[in-house]
């Protein structure tokens, strides 16, 4: 039974959010600031951790921050409520695994730590091993698998949030077919939170840069102005 | 009184509209200071007349009160009393012409004459006495030849500077003789009259042309100032970078101006603050909430309950909307100060957004686009969220189509038209407040038209709502790019 730490300064959501992770089959334990939870993550290692961004003490970046410093590589989904904290969190390059806006769905959130913690047994169990899989996409040379939410370009592999891994994903499913931020934005959170779909604009970027890296004459996403993002059709 | 008179003031100067300038007032000024002297000499004239015939009634008057008086009372005490009353030279010859007493008030030591001296005195004029000294023995002047009765005289000094007045009586078989003196002040400055009005001719160009250098240093930065306020009115969030390089009250002004927008800015700065911390607090409670009422809607074999689960849901999504789009609002209305700006072609988001919505399942009806290359100065997602906003609205209303127009001249004309029924005539004014809808609560959050107003606005921009016969048409206009 996995550990899934939670950690939030608002007591009744931390009490909703313990109620429905322990209905879904996790064993919980629950922390009120960074400190606390950091704590009680060394006191019994977490098999993933869902903190809240503001909090006092030690908050959700200073949190993950000090997680990726001691090399733990446990799933981490930060809980955002500023507009502009993903913004943030994500041009830090934190390291955090996913970013959910409050107010979130309970099953979006046990979903998105659902897929991380499967994510890591994947990994662990193909350790090393690349070979073909069945849930694997082949765009060009972009080759993605959901299954282990593994993302290779020209063979390097691109390190995604989980968030950038389904914008990306989406994105290369429908070539030449253009998403708005907002039709992005459900498909690759699905939580029906309010998010300014800029957020999108973020991602794509971060996607980009990634991509460059791997292959600097990448431009296979395109931007249509007014429109949204689309995967550049080859054919 | 006061006030009346002010009001007199504000009626002139609205009757010559360019008396309001302090441009024209300063070289009214300078005219009426520089061809003052002139007015002075008719002035004094005048003065001075007066002064003449006051001295000649006066002396008479003493002259007679000391002939009257001698009958009773000795020459000497007489001349005491009545001297002292009329500040006069006076003096009384018995039958050979030998001085019997004399007193000689009109000495110039009476604090007024000596005031009046100094201001008015004529320099240079000879004393009562030395001016007397010259006119020949007592008894053989004009007045003294036959002065049974009091006769007066008055005469000029060489040069006119001194003024005297004499009065002659005989009382018996003495001689009154009374006089009075004035230093002219006219008669030097009428002498004048052609040198002043020489120097004022002289004076009066180079005044004019110093009254209008000052003039234009004073009114051309405060015009200046004027013109830059009145820009900075015309900006959501103007910056405090008023540029007056003057040190001097006009710089100081500026300056002030600059600080009033430093503070208006601050209190922009802080009431957007509180608005995002607001928004901040709600999210955590509408949170809870959410995710209470999914946990109920799960768990609940009760078809009431799980309503009312979805009830609550749906309006913690509605808050969390409201709240979201609250703290856009918020910022457009500051002027979005800390978004980055540059060119947006408004065509190919207007195409861009038109093409989405065609794309877009939720809506039925057609979308036609006319759009004219057209680019203005902005932040390209506030744009883009206004025209979406606004086709979206009348994509709501319309019944078979939306027509959008983009149109460059001077300015980036949008226009947004439905085929639907309209706006009310009462309802145009307000289609554009906060929480004004016509739909009731179940569409939306009542802010998505405000907040093309607020956007709009922070871009300098005007938008208005027509309706006719056939539908409702928002009409944007931009400032086109330079």
């Amino acid at each position: 039974m996995p550990t899934v730490l939670l950690i939030d300064d608002d007591a009744a959501l931390l009490d909703v959010l313990s109620l429905a992770f322990e209905e879904a089959g996790y064993d919980v334990a629950r922390a009120a600031d960074g400190k606390a939870g950091l704590a009680a993550h060394r006191a019994r290692a977490a098999h993933a951790i869902v903190s809240d961004v503001n909090m006092p003490h030690l908050d959700g970046f200073a949190l993950c921050r000090a997680l990726r410093s001691a090399n733990d590589p446990v799933p981490l989904v930060l809980l955002t409520s500023r507009d502009g904290e993903i913004d943030e969190a994500l041009g830090l390059e934190l390291g955090a695994d996913d970013y959910v806006a409050k107010p979130f769905k309970t099953r979006v959130l046990l979903a998105r730590v659902a897929a991380l913690l499967r994510r890591d047994a994947l990994r662990a169990a193909h350790a090393g091993a690349t070979g073909a899989n069945d849930a694997a996409m082949t765009r060009g040379a972009l080759r993605l698998n959901a299954e282990r939410l593994e993302a290779r370009y020209a063979d390097a592999a691109l390190t995604l949030t989980l968030t950038e891994f389904r914008v990306l994903e989406a994105l290369a499913r429908r070539p030449g077919v253009v998403l708005s931020r907002a039709q992005l934005l459900e498909q690759v959170r699905g939580d029906g939170s309010v998010v300014a779909d800029r957020i999108i604009d973020t991602y794509v970027r971060r996607l980009r840069r990634k991509l460059e890296a791997a292959d600097a004459a990448f431009d296979a996403l395109e931007t249509v102005v007014g429109a949204g993002y689309r995967w550049r059709s080859n054919e | 009184m006061s006030d009346a008179r002010a009001a007199w003031g504000e009626r002139i100067v609205d009757r010559i509209p360019r008396l309001r300038s302090m441009r024209l007032r300063a070289l009214l000024v300078v005219v009426i200071v520089v061809l003052s002297p002139l007015g002075l000499v008719a002035a004094s004239s005048w003065i001075d007349e007066s002064v003449g015939r006051r001295m000649a009634a006066d002396v008479r008057a003493a002259a007679d009160e000391v002939a009257a008086a001698l009958a009773t009372t000795p020459p000497a005490a007489t001349l005491d009393d009545v001297a002292r009353r009329h500040d006069a030279r006076m003096r009384i010859y018995d039958a050979r012409g030998e001085i019997v007493a004399q007193i000689d008030r009109d000495d110039g030591t009476h604090p007024l004459q000596s005031l009046g001296m100094l201001l008015f005195g004529a320099d240079g004029a000879p004393s009562l006495a030395e001016f007397d000294a010259t006119l020949g023995p007592v008894s053989q002047r004009e007045e003294s030849l036959d002065a049974a009765s009091t006769r007066v005289k008055c005469r000029s000094s060489d040069g006119a500077k001194l003024y005297v007045c004499s009065a002659a009586r005989r009382a018996g078989d003495a001689l009154v003789y009374v006089q009075e003196s004035s230093r002219r002040p006219v008669r030097a400055l009428y002498d004048l009259r052609y040198q002043i009005g020489r120097l004022a001719i002289v004076m009066l160009p180079v005044a004019l042309l110093l009254a209008w250098w000052l003039g234009w240093r004073t009114v051309r930065p405060i015009e200046d100032l004027r013109r830059q306020v009145l820009a900075k009115a015309a900006v959501a969030a103007p910056g405090a970078d008023l540029s007056l390089p003057r040190r001097d009250e006009i710089g100081d002004l500026a300056a002030a101006f600059n600080g009033l927008l430093r503070t208006l800015d601050d209190r922009r700065t802080q009431n957007e603050r509180f608005v995002a911390d607001l928004v901040h607090e709600m999210k955590n409670p509408v949170a809870a909430i959410r995710a209470c009422a999914e946990a109920l809607e799960a768990r609940s074999d009760d078809e009431r309950a799980a309503r009312l689960a979805r009830v609550l849901d749906e309006s913690g999504a509605k808050l969390d909307a409201l709240v979201t789009q609250l703290l856009d609002l918020a910022r457009a209305e500051a002027g979005m100060p800390n978004e980055a700006r540059g060119r947006v072609d408004v065509a190919a988001l207007a195409r861009g957004v038109v093409d989405s919505l065609r794309a877009d399942s939720r809506w039925t009806c057609a979308f036609e686009i006319d759009a004219e290359d057209a680019a203005i100065d902005g932040v390209d997602h506030r744009i883009e969220a206004a025209l979406r906003n606004l086709i979206e609205n009348a994509a709501s209303f319309a019944k078979s189509r939306v027509r959008v127009r983009v149109r460059a001249d001077d300015r980036v004309a949008i226009d947004v038209e439905d085929d639907g029924p309209g706006i009310a005539a009462a309802d145009l004014p307000r289609v554009l407040d906060r929480f004004f809808t016509t739909r009731g609560r179940a569409h939306g959050t009542g802010l998505g038209l405000a907040l093309v107003r607020a956007i709009v606005d922070a871009h300098g921009g005007s938008v208005r709502a027509e309706s006719g016969e056939s539908g409702a048409t928002f009409r944007v206009a931009f400032p086109r790019a330079r």
